[in-house]
């Protein structure tokens, strides 16, 4: 079991004639929590629900611990993916009731725990006598929440779960998420454009860029890996022509670019260069890969 | 196939909770409307008198599921974690058990109302069944249409379906009972190989729109 992985290969996804995502090869394991990170559009949502085999792929395998997971019941008993809900539905108004909606997690889940959902209910302050469509956007975030902890499924997928949370919610859902996973081990993907704020829960990071896998890493060895650095553009183009850089800018005379440090250095090496060299977060490391603005 | 143990037993439920819901209403109409007529109240009253409606809302109910169920409930069903074939056959099972639950308490609650007709529903089970089945075979062709098509031309094919069969219903109702004209001996001269024909045709039809069905969604990108 603690071996367990879920391997996505040569995934492609098209919708039509527009491929997003492309060949895209992923291995999740057991027993990490993924921050998975990319811009409005970039794919994530799809990649987990092809990744869950909610979706099929156009082309590419999915697979847990060598089993398909399309189409497959044992395979998608060991997967959650939990979706953000919806006031609407193909019908017009979402009038599910929470409660119903919970009890058909409970029916489809094979492992769900119906007491942690009620103490998560009850955790949460949320009457589950409502309807879906009369739920605030947090609301549904809760219910969102609570299917995929009590899901019980080794690898659990959580689309933009603090969408919508105030933060004494999302600082208890975090709480929560941390505890569920020192108990059990578990595996999960969580999705956010709340960044900064998650970042000390990730354990890993995935960043996707318009249907790419940009990089997967460690969030320590990543942030340590890269720095930003700016002064003289002679100075700055000197120092970077060596290395991967991910993003560069222009400030009149003075230039600036983030850039990876080399496996195995640990400061960078200015050639002697009057140059700024700043750590970065998460964020900011994502946005420079990711904000295409040079 | 445990997957499908799990879709039966949530479209049963599913199905049975919204024809309970339908029954109660309709029993509560009809006992209203009994107590404001100036007839003797009975439990006779108010037994035949649902019969009638709980047939009609049984038909209406395969109608608007077969759109509600494919729209709606089944995408939720696969982002909890079921397969697609399961879910579809949870889905068509759940759906005709309970339409024959339905169409049977219709049934006993005339045959209570009106003992002296029962021999009328020997007679004609066979067509009751047709009618049956004819009623999820259409309710098949709006979820094949709404899966392919979209819900806009589904909820058209639903409008049209409903008004047509309170047309149709209207004409023989009229053409055959009204008149007098209603017999048992319509049954027992109609020919045995059209019988047949008229017995089995919607039972295949039925069976043709779900793998119709299966074969659109079996790989569609689902909107959840």
């Amino acid at each position: 079991m603690s071996d367990s992985k879920l391997v996505c290969k040569d995934l492609v996804k098209a919708y039509g004639n527009k491929e997003v995502l492309h060949s895209v090869n992923l291995e999740l394991e057991r027993g990490k929590i993924y921050g998975f990170i990319g811009r409005n559009g970039a794919g994530k949502t799809t990649l987990l629900s092809v990744a869950s085999g909610q979706n099929p792929a156009t082309s590419g395998t999915i697979t847990v611990d060598g089993m398909p997971v399309w189409e497959n019941q044992n395979a998608r008993d060991r997967i959650c993916f939990s979706r953000e809900l919806s006031p609407m539905n193909g019908n017009g108004a979402n009038t599910t009731k929470v409660k119903d909606y919970l009890k058909a997690a409970a029916t489809y889940m094979p492992a769900f725990d119906k007491a942690y959902a009620d103490e998560l209910v009850q955790s949460f302050g949320l009457d589950t006598k409502k309807r879906i469509s009369k739920l605030s956007k947090g609301m549904m975030s809760m219910v969102t929440i609570i299917v995929a902890l009590a899901s019980k499924a080794e690898f659990t997928f959580l689309d933009e779960p603090v969408a919508g949370l105030d933060i004494v919610a999302r600082e208890k859902f975090y709480k929560i998420l941390l505890d569920e996973f020192a108990a059990t081990g578990r595996t999960f993907v969580i999705s956010t454009h709340i960044i900064e704020e998650a970042a000390d829960v990730f354990e890993e990071v995935i960043i996707i860029d318009q249907g790419n896998i940009l990089l997967t890493k460690n969030t320590n060895d990543l942030i340590e890996s890269v720095v930003h650095i700016s002064g003289k553009e002679e100075e700055i183009d000197s120092v970077i022509a060596d290395r991967k850089v991910y993003n560069t800018e222009k400030i009149g005379r003075s230039k600036g670019a983030t850039i990876a440090l080399k496996d195995g250095e640990e400061e960078l090496d200015t050639k002697g260069y009057d140059i700024s060299v700043q750590p970065m977060n998460l964020q900011q490391i994502f946005v420079a890969m990711c904000g295409r603005e040079a | 196939m445990k997957g499908l143990g799990r879709n039966i037993n949530y479209w049963f439920n599913y199905s049975l909770k919204a024809f309970l819901m339908v029954t109660a209403m309709m029993v509560g109409i009809v006992t209203v409307t009994a107590f404001m007529d100036a007839d003797p109240l009975s439990i006779s009253t108010i037994l035949g008198r649902s019969a009638g409606y709980i047939a009609f809302s049984t038909f209406i109910l395969i109608m608007v599921n077969a759109f509600n169920n494919i729209a709606v409930v089944y995408p939720m069903t696969v982002s909890l974690g079921s397969t697609r074939m399961p879910s579809l056959l949870g889905m068509t099972i759940g759906q005709h058990l309970v339409s024959l639950i339905g169409f049977a308490v219709a049934i006993i609650f005339f045959i209570i109302a009106k003992p002296d007709m029962s021999s009328l529903l020997i007679t004609f089970w066979p067509l009751v069944l047709a009618v049956l089945f004819t009623c999820h075979a259409f309710g098949g062709l709006i979820a094949v249409l709404s899966a392919k098509f979209g819900k806009i031309l589904g909820m058209i094919l639903y409008l049209v379906s409903i008004i047509g069969v309170t047309t149709l219903g209207v004409f023989f109702l009229s053409r055959f009972i009204l008149d007098g004209s209603a017999s048992t001996d319509i049954a027992l001269n109609i020919n045995p190989g059209l019988m047949v024909v008229i017995l089995f045709a919607p039972l295949v039809l039925d069976a043709l729109f779900f793998l119709l069905l299966y074969a659109i969604v079996r790989n569609k990108n689902l909107e959840i």
